[in-house]
């Protein structure tokens, strides 16, 4: 549980980029979330309303997009989903495919700025 | 009033991964050999640590950072080993990050040393996250755990380079299946080294101190090298 640390670093990447723009107001703040990053979605919602107080996004939404893990198949030689609770394991094939391509994203990917 | 949309594409761990790769570099000019120790709470990584430095200390200059929510015990049950050690509470936090480790290799009189032994919080979900500029992470998982461990927190097990299996004196009395906990370690990260050891009968140590002997002088090599040959070192 670590939720609120990692909003009060979104906060800071999100205060700074909003200077760099001259921004007085943010209105949102969209967050890639990967299935991987260890990351409770509902624990962060929750911890962004309590941060976000008193900053320049007091009044932001924000939105999560959900990243679901995908890993490279050796044996498919492609991009593949995983069964969960089986391990790093091609969904197709079957294969041990432990090189993680998505899944571990905890990214700022834009904001909404007046 | 206009709203306007700003791209940013900023990982939210940067700082924490930029803070970890000047820890890395520090420690590559001091020769030390970083090890990150990953477990839930319960799996022996305190004892292991404690046999660990008592082997090591009186061959190299060996240290420890223990990260711990509260109290000082693991902290204390480790200095009894001769080596220095020390605490980071880390209070409400569930994994150790590189700005605390930073911060607590500040004014340490104990440094440089030979290898650093990072203790993390029993956790094995958040620490994964986390570089801390180590050379070697390396995750317990005791024989009275589930065998199916690393499935249900592929993570730590993919990121690890080493899968020590502890307290395996026990593993008969408690129904331990040796072959479906090597299965599943590897159904998530088939070419990590796997060990097998008991630290209450010593059994399986050697083969860890002879692992970390092997990866110390290899880090120790790196700076002799750019020494020999200077001009490779710029930059």
């Amino acid at each position: 549980m670590h939720e609120l640390s990692v909003v009060l670093s979104l906060l800071d990447e999100v205060g700074e980029a909003a200077e760099r723009e001259g921004a007085t107001r943010v209105a949102a703040v969209r967050l890639r979330l990967g299935a991987m990053s260890g990351i409770v979605r509902d624990a962060l919602l929750f911890s962004w309303d309590l941060a976000r107080a008193g900053t320049i996004a007091s009044e932001a939404d924000l939105v999560i997009d959900d990243v679901p893990v995908a890993v490279w198949c050796p044996r498919c030689d492609g991009e593949r989903g995983v069964p969960p609770g089986e391990g790093l394991i091609c969904s197709t094939c079957g294969a041990v495919a432990p090189q993680i391509v998505r899944g571990r994203e905890l990214e700022l990917v834009a904001m909404e700025v007046v | 009033m206009k709203l306007r949309v700003v791209e940013i594409q900023a990982s939210i761990l940067r700082k924490n991964d930029g803070l970890a790769a000047t820890l890395r570099e520090r420690f590559s000019r001091s020769g030390t050999l970083v090890v990150n120790l990953l477990s839930s709470p319960g799996s022996g990584k305190t004892t292991l640590l404690e046999a660990t430095l008592r082997a090591l200390v009186v061959k190299h200059r060996v240290g420890a950072l223990v990260g711990d929510q509260a109290t000082r015990n693991d902290a204390d049950r480790l200095e009894r080993s001769g080596a220095p050690v020390r605490q980071i509470t880390t209070a409400a936090e569930c994994r150790l990050d590189a700005d605390m480790l930073g911060k607590a290799l500040a004014g340490w009189d104990a440094l440089p040393l030979d290898v650093l032994f990072i203790e993390n919080v029993g956790n094995l979900i958040c620490p994964a996250e986390y570089d801390l500029g180590e050379d070697l992470r390396v995750v317990l998982t005791a024989v009275t755990e589930g065998e199916d461990k690393p499935l249900k927190y592929p993570l730590a097990f993919n990121t690890s380079h080493v899968a020590l299996i502890t307290k395996t004196d026990i593993a008969e009395a408690v129904g331990f299946d040796r072959a479906a906990s090597h299965d599943a370690i590897r159904r998530v990260h088939p070419g990590i080294e796997i060990l097998e050891v008991a630290c209450r009968t010593g059994a399986g140590m050697d083969a860890w101190f002879a692992l970390l002997e092997a990866r110390l002088a290899a880090k120790r090599a790196i700076p002799a090298l750019l020494q020999a040959h200077p001009s490779t070192s710029s930059g």
